[in-house]
């Protein structure tokens, strides 16, 4: 660990500075070496009652610093005091320039664009209501040919269903309940059914050993 | 409430009364819970296509009913069980019925079938795939006597 740290910092050393070992220093900036040892582990005995020896400076060079640090301090407060009065001076001109003509002035330019932007409003807005109707027609026009549709539609259902009821309300006479069950089980029992029949492409039925048709199996479908 | 038909194979044992009360059963079922019974066909005695047994008898021969109904469906789950249930019945079987039927060639003129039956879609790719396989066991197999 400590090779390691010697090795990072070989190019600082040249400069006579010491680091503490536990610290790995990297382009001046210091990280800590976490994970190696538990928190609660106290110090080695080795380093119980070690001191780290201060910094060594070269007193020429810090005088010199010293000298160059005062003179960017001055320079600075000069350039800073310079922009706070000009700043000043110019809230001063603009208080004046309010108190004699620039209010009005400035109210008579808001009026004027003011003026501007409510036409060109009006102008924008003509073109959208344009537009809107022209949408608005052509939506119910195609409105009113879909309405016709579907209208056209419905009334196709409705006639269809209502031939539907017509024929079950005409089929219901011989539908079976229990006032006639036990009637139409015995009609049911001596009759008897065959579907069991050749029919030919267009679905009529073939009788057995003959050539001739009979009628479609649709719609008689007795033996 | 649509209608359904229901084709029943009864126990070809059961005589004549037995056979009506049978009948009857269903019938009344129907009817109690809402439904109307349109008409039912006796289609006689038969041999069963295979041997199927059921409430601990295997059958041979049964006789054929078939019986129109409409019926709501939320009743139709209960009354299969029932059918099931009852031991005169071999075998209970219960399908939609079309009010009017309509050939598959007839909703779509592109489809040519004869007899109400639809080609299968995936004849002429099979048919290529088959000569295509012969053509190469073929040659496999003239490789091989090589």
């Amino acid at each position: 660990m400590a090779s390691a740290c010697v090795r990072t910092c070989n190019s600082l050393k040249s400069l006579n500075i010491v680091y503490p070992l536990s610290l790995r220093v990297c382009n001046s900036s210091v990280i800590s070496v976490r994970w190696r040892k538990p928190r609660w582990i106290p110090k080695t005995q080795s380093k119980l009652f070690y001191v780290r020896k201060p910094t060594p400076r070269d007193e020429e060079e810090n005088k010199m610093l010293m000298q160059k640090y005062a003179n960017y301090r001055t320079q600075m407060k000069a350039i800073r005091s310079y922009f706070t009065k000009f700043v000043q001076e110019e809230k001063q001109a603009r208080k004046e320039y309010d108190k004699s003509v620039g209010i009005e002035q400035e109210l008579a330019e808001v009026r004027l664009s003011i003026e501007v932007n409510a036409q060109w409003n009006q102008e924008s807005a003509n073109i959208r209501e344009a537009r809107e109707l022209a949408e608005a027609q052509k939506s119910a026009k195609i409105k009113a040919i879909k309405d016709q549709k579907q209208k056209e539609k419905d009334e196709e259902q409705i006639a269809e269903l209502q031939s539907r009821i017509d024929n079950n309300i005409k089929f219901s006479e011989k539908f079976i309940t229990q006032e006639n069950m036990d009637e139409e089980i015995e009609k049911v029992l001596d009759s008897r059914k065959d579907f069991n029949f050749p029919i030919n492409r267009k679905g009529q039925r073939l009788t057995r050993g003959k050539t001739k048709l009979k009628e479609d199996i649709s719609s008689e479908p007795d033996a | 409430m649509p209608t359904y038909e229901l084709a029943l194979i009864v126990r070809a044992a059961l005589e004549r009364p037995q056979l009506a009360n049978c009948l009857k059963r269903t019938c009344t079922y129907i009817l109690d819970r809402g439904g109307v019974v349109r008409q039912m066909e006796n289609l006689g005695n038969k041999n069963l296509p295979y041997i199927i047994s059921s409430h601990g008898h295997r059958h041979t021969e049964g006789n054929y009913f078939t019986v129109d109904f409409d019926l709501s469906p939320n009743q139709m789950s209960t009354l299969r069980k029932v059918l099931l249930q009852d031991s005169d019945v071999v075998r209970p079987g219960i399908v939609h019925k079309e009010e009017k039927f309509v050939r598959p060639c007839v909703k779509n003129p592109e489809n040519e079938c004869d007899f109400g039956e639809l080609k299968n879609p995936d004849f002429e790719k099979r048919a290529w795939k088959k000569q295509i396989l012969r053509r190469v066991q073929y040659k496999m197999k003239a490789s091989r006597n090589k």
